[in-house]
């Protein structure tokens, strides 16, 4: 029987919701009786703090309360793995975004007004803002720790000089790319209050309301079951809400109060305070024969995390993981360099590693293609992987990956196979600027991991109940952060039960009713927490058909669940009677595959998807403006859950992709930020997009995810980049290998090179 | 000061200070919490409503300069029978909305635009959206949805 | 904090009043898109004066071969009329890439001129059709030639009891005229640099009455007198914009800021002037 709703584009269940404004996002909790809270932050990037002064605060009308350090009752840390921040800074402030005081008060202006009015002393300490001088031996410590280097992978695989001897050409390259900004459009924002049974709870747009739960009840001294956090769907996060920001100030203003809070962070302090992504330099040495096989790689990436560690060792160890990126290579040394410095924290943004490890991998392939004088595509052709051979860290791919199908459909593609024939005519060009404008087409591939890999437990929970109604309610601890997971969830359950979707409810993010999913984060939303959805989806109807078929008599075998009913025999019992007097309860516990053996690198991940962009770009030599009018995106997505939701991703992937090249840069210097908001921060808007983005796929199933799905969140904005970088090559013959490429440098290239037209 | 605030068809009397911003007003007195908070600047156009039919950033507005005009907010686009606005049911069918939070300013400003020009070009499209930003869908979906309901408007 | 007052007068004469008699403790507001980004009124005394009612202040209108732009007319309502798209087609241009719809629904050519950003869209065009501002006070009107209006970056010669109440231009026959930007990106962005060009062409193909001008490349936009008179009587052949385009360099006083380098807005004004000039280029 065809599925009735896998594969199908179902339009989000929570639509509705959203476009007539009635969604409540967590800025949009007014708690009765609330008070707002106003953080105070560092003022130098690197300081002492000698004495903090809220006495003024606290004479102002209207506040209710200042809390500092001192007011923590718990453990005054928090991180993602590695508890290296605080809740306020009480010795040293490491960055500009570190907390030391918070202010309640009946009104934000007063809150803000008291906040001004809180005097510290600091003794200013030399900033390093730069990743290098930070891993100096003689470089102030960021922490209390031997070195500002957080930590050091270094792996070898094969015999690198044997594999650099049989190359018969190497290449060598540095790329660099920069802080980025997860800008999603609704700051960081929630609420804190006592709920009906007494438990402290906080509203908030996180990622994994288990571990935020953790990390509040540590700081208050609490048992994590006397902290309730709730995620309500944010307003985007992209990675950026996985970490902890305003929670902790929240319940403990709550805690201390027994008042309500509110926390909305302006887009300023958003900018200053939250996550980015990790600034990395990339250093390439790639080794190939004449025939276009590589022999041997040799790349290094140092990578800035800022004041704190936040996922930094994890986002190398998957950035170290990709730096081979998509291709058999037999011998490799791949190292990679975490450091602290005073610059802006930097976490989990889309792509996590693997998209600054592709800007390198991926503009490598062209150049040296373009040195051997090798077709790019035929070129990874040659050296591309498959399921069961090994990443250049050695690690075994055990996923379908569809790489060799995406390199094929590259070269089937129009805008490929017609690239020539489109940079000559220009179309849409008036005649008289062609000759001071070029076009370009470049492509790219990408394979990036899903979920944890073997290093870290990955595992997921999920229930289906079957509610007195015959109606069924999934519960998840997952998020719904935008990416339409929890309409797969529905669309998922309502297939495994032969039931309308409307029958289906959705409930997650709440650690008081929902189980604990793990993180909606790491493209496993789909394939692992879906894979417990259907576990648990089958679980209940187990039960159910056994229930039916004690009470009917009927051999369970001959028993199917249809339209909400148990059928047989053209006969029909509804759900809701099977649900009277009864509590069925479906549970689904999965855990992702987890490599056995060889674990090589500090991640060792298996589980792969992949995708493809061809690229057009067009660049206005007198300028210097690169656009991107079209776009090819191919992907290897397995079983398409949900098409619409996965164009989705693709096109909202690919705009940030490329902005990610060419225009966003969270600007710092000495740990101070020069463009805090949106003015200065450049995002795409409605006229920079791509005029066409074309999605295809290639039909590659793989056994690991729910239905043959793979997870494709971060995967889709990665080969973009590059994709990019390589078609502003073909069109001008200039490799830029610094992000991101702004008219400015555009036209500096032009003139070193003598090609500027004017 | 005492002002009247003439939001969705109906009359608010309210006691403001002159500073205050119509967006805070919108949201925290009247709790009419779609229209949104993104930058403050007047750069995302999250907080876009309609005052006197044009578009307009709520943050950029005082209260009482919005005295004497009609303020539209997105939850004003919905019919008293609970029935969807033609933009508003294309943007929920043809997935032009994914965290949603930037939705309401999006659709407020593409129902100004069909009510000023009611079958614009893709180009015109952009145009009338170019002051509302999006992270998530690569405003794709979003154009189509706009022309989606040019058609719907067209029938 | 002291207290602010609220006034929103919906005739002239009041407006005029209030500024004569506290004019230094007034803050005028029009659409509010530059004064509420750059000022919280929370930590503003004395009065604010809202002048986006007063009648007087509406509506564009031409009288005696000149068009009259009034102050509270909006970016939107310019870049709309025919009157301005038929003899002042740049300055339509220009405001249509003042921030996005909403910015241009509210944002006004009064509150864009009182600003006084070197980077204001609208003032480069108003330049080259050698706009006056009209200020009003209790005491009467005077003129000022808008060069002459601005001093530096925030700063004009209005004076504490004066409002800008209009800005004119005498309608011309300017057969070149275009108005090119580079922001940061397509839309919502302020310039690297603006360039505003005007020019009539004689029967012989040569150019007449030549006037250009710079915006964001000094503390207030350049009147690039050097430049137009360079180019006046000339064929535009590439040569001659590309000499033009040097000439414009010298007279731009660009700095490094986060939108942009001082070297490349040196360049980009060449690149611009070149770039408009490209479908009127000769020979």
């Amino acid at each position: 029987m065809s599925p009735r709703y896998i594969g199908r584009p179902i339009p989000r269940l929570d639509a509705r919701d959203k476009v007539t404004g009635r969604q409540r996002y967590p800025s949009d909790f007014y708690p009765e009786n609330m008070i707002w809270v106003k953080v105070l932050r560092a003022r130098y990037p690197h300081a002492r703090i000698v004495r903090v002064d809220t006495s003024a605060a606290e004479r102002l009308p209207g506040v209710v309360r200042v809390l500092t350090a001192k007011d923590v009752p718990g453990e005054n840390r928090y991180g993602m793995h590695v508890l290296d921040q605080q809740v306020f800074c009480d010795q040293k402030v490491r960055y500009l975004g570190d907390p030391i005081a918070a202010v309640g008060a009946e009104t934000p202006e007063v809150a803000e007004d008291a906040r001004d009015l809180i005097a510290v002393e600091y003794e200013p300490l030399e900033v390093l803002d730069n990743p290098l001088r930070a891993m100096e031996p003689d470089a102030p410590r960021v922490h209390d720790r031997d070195s500002n280097v957080t930590e050091v992978i270094d792996i070898t695989k094969g015999d690198v000089a044997q594999g650099f001897a049989e190359a018969d050409l190497v290449v060598e390259e540095t790329f660099e790319t920069q802080l980025m900004e997860h800008a999603y459009i609704e700051p960081e924002a929630g609420c804190a209050f006592y709920d009906e049974d007494g438990i402290l709870t906080v509203v908030t747009g996180g990622q994994y309301p288990q571990h935020d739960q953790t990390q509040i009840a540590r700081a208050l001294g609490l048992r994590n079951e006397e902290v309730r956090v709730i995620c309500p769907p944010p307003g985007g996060t992209f990675g950026g809400k996985d970490d902890v920001t305003i929670e902790i100030h929240l319940a403990l203003m709550t805690s201390l109060t027994k008042r309500p809070s509110k926390i909305c962070l302006s887009r300023r302090e958003s900018i200053v305070a939250g996550t980015k992504r990790h600034p990395m330099t990339l250093r390439y040495r790639m080794g190939v024969t004449r025939d276009g096989r590589i022999t041997a790689l040799a790349a290094k990436a140092v990578s800035d995390t800022g004041a704190y560690l936040s996922y930094g060792n994890e986002v190398m160890g998957v950035c170290v993981a990709h730096l081979g990126g998509a291709y058999a290579i037999p011998h490799a040394r791949l190292e990679g360099y975490t450091v602290y410095t005073n610059n802006a924290i930097a976490g989990a943004f889309r792509g996590f590693g693997c998209t600054q490890a592709s800007v390198g991998i991926e503009s490598m392939m062209d150049m040296v293609a373009r040195r051997l004088g090798l077709d790019p595509v035929e070129f990874r052709a040659r050296n591309c992987l498959r399921k069961g051979d090994r990443t250049a860290v050695g690690n075994p791919v055990v996923s379908n990956v569809g790489v060799r199908e995406l390199l094929d459909a590259i070269r089937r593609n129009e805008l490929w196979r017609e690239r020539e024939r489109i940079k000559a005519e220009m179309p849409g060009v008036p005649d008289y600027e062609k000759p001071y404008r070029r076009l370009g087409v470049g492509a790219a591939v990408a394979m990036k991991s899903w979920g944890y890999g073997s290093g870290v437990p990955d595992y997921a929970q999920a229930r289906v109940r079957l509610a007195p109604d015959g109606r069924v309610q999934v519960l998840t601890g997952s998020v719904e952060y935008g990416t339409g997971n929890m309409t797969a969830y529905a669309q998922m359950v309502a297939e495994e039960l032969g039931l309308d979707l409307e029958a289906v409810q959705v409930i997650f993010g709440d650690t008081k009713v929902v189980p604990d999913s793990g993180a909606t984060n790491a493209s496993r939303a789909i394939p692992n927490v879906g894979s417990a959805v259907v576990l648990a989806a089958r679980d209940l109807r187990r039960q159910v058909v056994q229930v039916a078929a004690q009470e009917l008599g009927v051999e369970p075998g001959r028993l199917d669940l249809v339209d909400g009913a148990v059928a047989w025999d053209g006969r029909r019992l509804p759900l809701a009677d099977i649900a009277r007097g009864r509590r069925l309860e479906g549970v689904g516990n999965f855990k992702a595959y987890q490599e056995e053996d060889e674990v090589v690198a500090g991640l060792p991940l298996s589980m792969y998807s992949s995708a493809a962009n061809i690229a057009l770009v067009s660049v206005d030599l007198l300028t210097g403006r690169v656009e991107v009018p079209r776009v090819e995106a191919i992907m290897d997505p397995g079983r398409i859950i949900n098409q619409q939701g996965l164009e989705g991703q693709s096109e909202g992937g690919i705009v940030m992709g490329m902005s990610y090249v060419l225009y966003e840069h969270v600007v710092m210097e000495r740990g101070v930020f020069k463009n805090p908001d949106l003015s200065t921060y450049i995002l795409p808007t409605s006229l920079d997009a791509p005029d066409r983005i074309e999605n295809s796929y290639v039909d590659v199933p793989d056994d690991l995810g729910p239905y043959g799905a793979k997870g494709m969140a971060e995967v889709v904005m990665v080969p973009i980049a590059p994709a990019i970088l390589n078609a502003i090559d073909d069109a001008i013959g200039i490799r830029f290998t610094r992000l991101p490429v702004t008219p400015e440098e555009v036209v500096a290239a032009l003139k070193a090179k003598g090609t500027y037209p004017i | 000061m005492r002002i009247e605030l003439r939001v969705n068809g109906r009359a608010y009397p309210l006691d403001v200070e002159p500073w205050e911003i119509l967006l805070y007003v919108l949201r925290d007195r009247l709790r009419l919490t779609g229209t949104k908070y993104g930058c403050g600047d007047g750069e995302c156009g999250a907080c876009t409503v309609l005052l006197d039919g044009k578009p307009m950033n709520a943050c950029l507005i005082l209260a009482c300069q919005a005295e004497g005009a009609e303020v539209l907010t997105v939850e004003g686009l919905v019919s008293a029978g609970g029935g969807l606005h033609r933009v508003q049911q294309a943007f929920a069918d043809l997935g032009a909305v994914q965290c949603g939070y930037c939705t309401p300013g999006f659709i407020v400003s593409a129902k100004a635009l069909l009510d000023q020009i009611p079958r614009p070009t893709r180009q015109q499209v952009k145009q009338g959206l170019a002051g509302n930003l999006c992270r998530c869908t690569g405003y794709k979906k979003i154009f189509e949805a706009v022309e989606a309901a040019i058609l719907e408007g067209a029938r | 904090m002291g207290r602010l007052e609220y006034v929103r007068p919906a005739g002239l004469a009041p407006a005029l009043d209030l500024l004569a008699r506290h004019g230094g403790r007034t803050t005028i507001i029009a659409g509010g898109t530059d004064l509420l980004v750059q000022r919280d009124l929370r930590k503003v005394e004395g009065y604010l004066l809202d002048v986006g009612s007063i009648r007087e202040l509406r509506g564009i209108a031409e009288e005696d071969g000149q068009i009259v732009i009034g102050a509270s007319v909006t970016h939107a309502e310019v870049e709309a009329s025919p009157l301005i798209r038929r003899h002042a087609p740049t300055l339509a241009a220009a405001c249509a890439e003042v921030g996005g719809e909403q910015i241009q629904n509210r944002g006004t050519i009064g509150g864009n001129l009182a600003n006084a950003s070197p980077a204001a869209d609208s003032v480069p065009p108003l330049y080259t059709l050698r706009a006056r501002v009209i200020l009003g006070s209790r005491e009467g009107w005077r003129e000022v030639p808008i060069p002459e209006f601005f001093l530096g970056p925030g700063r004009t010669v209005r004076r504490p009891t004066e409002l800008v109440t209009a800005v004119r231009f005498p309608k011309a026959i300017l057969r070149i005229a275009f108005f090119l930007k580079l922001g940061q990106r397509s839309a919502q962005t302020i310039a690297k640099a603006s360039v505003a060009l005007a020019a009539a062409v004689d029967s012989a193909g040569h150019l007449r009455d030549v006037r250009v001008s710079l915006g964001s490349v000094g503390p207030t936009v350049i009147d690039a007198r050097g430049t137009a008179a360079f180019l006046e009587g000339k064929a535009p052949t590439k040569e001659v914009i590309l000499e033009a385009g040097r000439i414009l360099q010298g007279e731009a006083r660009p700095i490094d800021d986060i939108r942009s380098t001082q070297e490349y807005r040196r360049e980009l004004v060449r690149a611009l002037l070149f770039k408009g000039f490209l479908p009127y280029l000769r020979g």
